[in-house]
């Protein structure tokens, strides 16, 4: 046998197992299951409420820690402007999240960031292209590194969604989600109309808050250069952009202090943009956490924007 | 560039195709291309450091080979200084400049830069050439080319095995054609090694980091737990790399040497390290522990040897203490081994375990594992803190259960399972038993000689499964980097 007869089969050969894993992630028997329940694609909810809100609009921009302790009413109602939350979660990245938002921004909308401690520039690959799954506008929110990292996630992704959908078919078991049912919190439904999570108001919350992981070997500078050169651009918009520090519970706030610290003074060295508070501001009795340091409750939630709302005021908008 | 990386998989076929592609006269600075793009990909400064090393041993073993009397010594004595200085250098002065600080004898600043990869392979590699050309059993080569490709050759470049000259240079020049049964054959090991790595070892890694990596919340069963995945995440991680380096070089028609042999069938410490890192215990027996004096020197000289040429063994792995202690473990396993021997001998005489030889071996094979395992305890904690090592192995039997206590659910969900599922439980222990049985099954017959007598439609729906399998039970979050590239 020749090099070119063993090259053909070779190629058939691959065609034959990536074509079985291919075909199995386009036409995932759950993909319409998962478009209405993933928790990834609550962006097509938030996306259209942020391109459908007329400006002069405000707009939050984190993780999860704003998903969660928001309550977007108040603000409308205290500030007199629409507001959109687009928070999700923390690690889609700063990039990732300023491309979503920048180009429905316009003069006189005011963007309120609060990125947790743990936020990355980059950002995680795998969830971002998962977003991208349900909502295709997200892939050019997107960079890669280079063009062996998008081959490697993209194949991550279609590995994972092979495995998945054997599993689910071996167990035979779709999941239901709803707002009221006292387990669910993470799902496309899960927010209200401003785009705040409330799936988990009528969940137990968890008796002890669990450690949340820092490290002091972990630097913001490059998330910072993020937030600055989006500043830049909004002022040359006429946007305005503040920055609140992310809430975090008491007894988490005391074991982690130095690192916090740590992350304040780089805040204060590197940050072009305006920041409202510190971070003492939002640390909160552990009572008012749902079930981590970053995450709380309905009632933590409205103390925290009342917070947040007086310190905005004082920058007169 | 890592075997299990989406780089490897575009890198191979096209140097390989290629290689084939091109004459005989020109494969070779094909391939040493090849081989420093393949190095490059980790830190490119560093290809300066081999460039070194290949310029002195090159000219080293012209010059011994040239000269005469004592001077053949100084050409090898430079050319051990100029490897050993490189490797002292990057790997070392780190470790001695905090030893010196924790004997609070001298305080210097540790210097800043990263381990270049393989380091520790490629001068052992490098070394065996000029001593064995000092030896005359290798002519020098006077191709600088072929000599740089020797140490470099990207299969076996970052982790082994490490090769004798006279193993691989003639090879070089050997004109190799495309030989179908040769190619898939390399092919199904590369494979087969790839299985070990991502949907074994990568596996296995899940089950032991959760407990190395807060060693301090446990203790008794979950330690032991972790230390048996441990015992085989390396065995697959390391044989697995070994066994795609060899497969790699087979479908271009090279052979290299053999580096694991079924080592967790041993039934001593002796036959585990015939079976275990074969290239480099060899290196340690021909070029330190037999020019200390072998067998031909006194019992406790002997003893002595074998417990410093295992210690440095451990030394090589790593500048760490942890290393060094699982080095000179296995060497006073080694040394009691030789002083109980008679003892041991009338033990199995007593109570007629001599008569019940597979019961014996049993026995043997199941002590070896033992021993072996708890050497790993060290190897696996070299990023652990005293304490933490520490508590590992003074926990190792601590808070053990009764029986009813711990044939409950819940307690061997928590401290068997690791609070992992059963049925990850289970694919886990499934994969070490699957993997074990087909060590077995070629003790006799090589399984990709077995398969390729199949017809092509079983072939075909085999090869159809195993990529199917690999990719449902492989751990694909991260390209897990290989254990053993560290060294």
């Amino acid at each position: 046998m020749n090099i070119k007869q063993f090259l053909f089969k070779a190629l058939l050969l691959s065609i034959l197992t990536l074509g079985t894993v291919e075909a199995v992630f386009h036409f995932n028997p759950y993909n319409k299951h998962d478009l209405e329940t993933s928790y990834n694609a609550i962006i097509i909810d938030k996306y259209k409420r942020l391109q459908e809100t007329p400006s002069p609009k405000i707009v939050l921009i984190a993780g999860s820690n704003f998903a969660y302790g928001i309550n977007s009413k108040l603000i409308a109602d205290s500030l007199q402007k629409p507001v959109v939350n687009m928070a999700i979660h923390y690690d889609y990245g700063t990039k990732f999240m300023f491309k979503q938002i920048s180009p429905e921004l316009h003069k006189g909308d005011t963007v309120i960031m609060g990125f947790e401690y743990i936020i990355e520039s980059e950002g995680n690959k795998s969830e971002q292209l998962l977003m991208a799954r349900y909502f295709p506008k997200a892939k050019e929110w997107m960079e890669f590194e280079d063009i062996f990292e998008e081959i490697r996630e993209n194949s991550q992704l279609r590995i994972k969604s092979f495995k998945t959908v054997l599993e689910r078919l071996l167990k035979n078991k779709t999941i239901t989600f709803k707002v009221s049912d006292t387990t669910s919190v993470f799902f496309r439904g899960a927010s209200n109309e401003y785009g705040d999570l409330v799936s988990h108001f009528n969940n137990p919350r968890m008796k002890v808050i669990p450690r949340a992981i820092l490290s002091d070997k972990v630097s913001l500078k490059d998330a910072i250069a993020d937030m600055n050169a989006f500043h830049q651009e909004m002022q040359k918009r006429g946007v305005k952009v503040f920055f609140v520090y992310p809430t975090y519970s008491k007894a988490n706030y005391d074991l982690d202090k130095p690192i916090i610290d740590k992350f304040q003074k780089e805040y204060k060295k590197y940050a072009q943009f305006s920041i409202l508070g510190k971070p003492t501001d939002f640390v909160f009795a552990d009572s008012l956490y749902h079930d981590m340091a970053y995450h709380l409750t309905q009632k933590g939630g409205e103390i925290r924007t009342q917070k947040i709302i007086q310190l905005v005021r004082k920058t007169g908008l | 560039m890592l075997f299990n990386s989406i780089e490897f998989l575009l890198f191979f076929p096209i140097v390989t195709i290629i290689y084939f592609l091109l004459g005989h006269k020109d494969r070779w600075w094909w391939l040493l291309a090849a081989s420093c793009v393949f190095y490059m990909v980790f830190k490119p400064e560093y290809l300066l450091i081999l460039g070194f090393t290949i310029v002195i041993d090159y000219f080293a073993g012209i010059w011994i080979e040239n000269a005469v009397g004592k001077q053949r010594k100084w050409f090898l004595i430079i050319s051990l200084f100029a490897n050993i200085g490189v490797l002292a250098f990057f790997k070392y002065t780190n470790f001695a400049i905090f030893a010196l600080a924790q004997a609070n004898i001298a305080h210097f600043k540790l210097l800043d830069f990263i381990l270049p990869i393989g380091l520790s392979f490629h001068t052992f590699q490098a070394m065996s050439y000029t001593i064995e050309v000092y030896r005359g059993n290798q002519k020098s080569e006077r191709h600088f080319g072929l000599y740089a490709l020797y140490v470099m050759f990207y299969p076996q470049l970052v982790a082994g095995p490490i090769e004798r000259p006279q193993n691989v240079l003639y090879q070089f020049y050997e004109k190799k054609s495309f030989d179908y049964q040769r190619v898939t054959s390399g092919l199904k090991l590369m494979a087969w090694g790839l299985f070990k790595k991502v949907v074994i070892a990568d596996r296995l890694a899940l089950f032991a980091d959760k407990v190395y990596n807060s060693p301090m919340e446990y203790e008794g069963v979950p330690i032991i737990v972790a230390t048996i995945f441990f015992t085989f995440q390396i065995y697959c991680d390391f044989s697995g790399y070994s066994d795609i380096a060899l497969g790699t070089a087979e479908v271009m028609g090279f052979k290299l040497m053999k580096n694991f042999d079924r080592p967790y069938f041993s039934k001593s410490i002796s036959e585990f390290w015939r079976r275990w890192h074969i290239s480099l215990s060899t290196w340690f027996r021909d070029y330190l522990y037999i020019p200390l004096g072998g067998n031909r020197v006194g019992k406790t000289r002997q003893y002595f040897n074998q417990f410093f040429v295992f210690a440095v063994s451990g030394l090589w792995h790593g500048a760490n203490w942890n290393f060094i202690i699982w080095g000179a473990l296995h060497g006073f396993y080694l040394v009691f081994a030789r002083i109980t021997q008679k003892p041991r001998t009338a033990f199995n005489k007593i109570t007629g375990l001599e008569k019940a030889p597979f019961l014996l071996k049993a026995l043997q094979a199941f002590v070896t594992f033992c021993l072996v395992a708890f050497a790993w305890i060290f190897f696996r904690g070299n990023y652990l803190e005293q304490s933490q090592l520490f508590h590992l192995v003074t926990h190792l039997f601590s808070n053990l259960p009764n029986l009813k206590e711990f044939l409950t659910f819940n307690y061997i969900s928590q401290n068997v399972f690791l609070n992992f599922t059963i049925v990850e439980f289970l694919t886990a222990i499934g994969l070490i038993i699957f993997m074990e049985i087909i060590h077995y099954i070629q003790r006799d017959k090589s399984i990709r000689q077995i398969v390729s007598t199949y017809p092509t439609a079983v072939r075909w729906i085999l090869y159809y499964l195993f990529v199917m399998a690999f990719l449902i039970l492989g751990i694909f979050d991260q390209p897990a980097q290989f254990i053993y590239f560290q060294f």
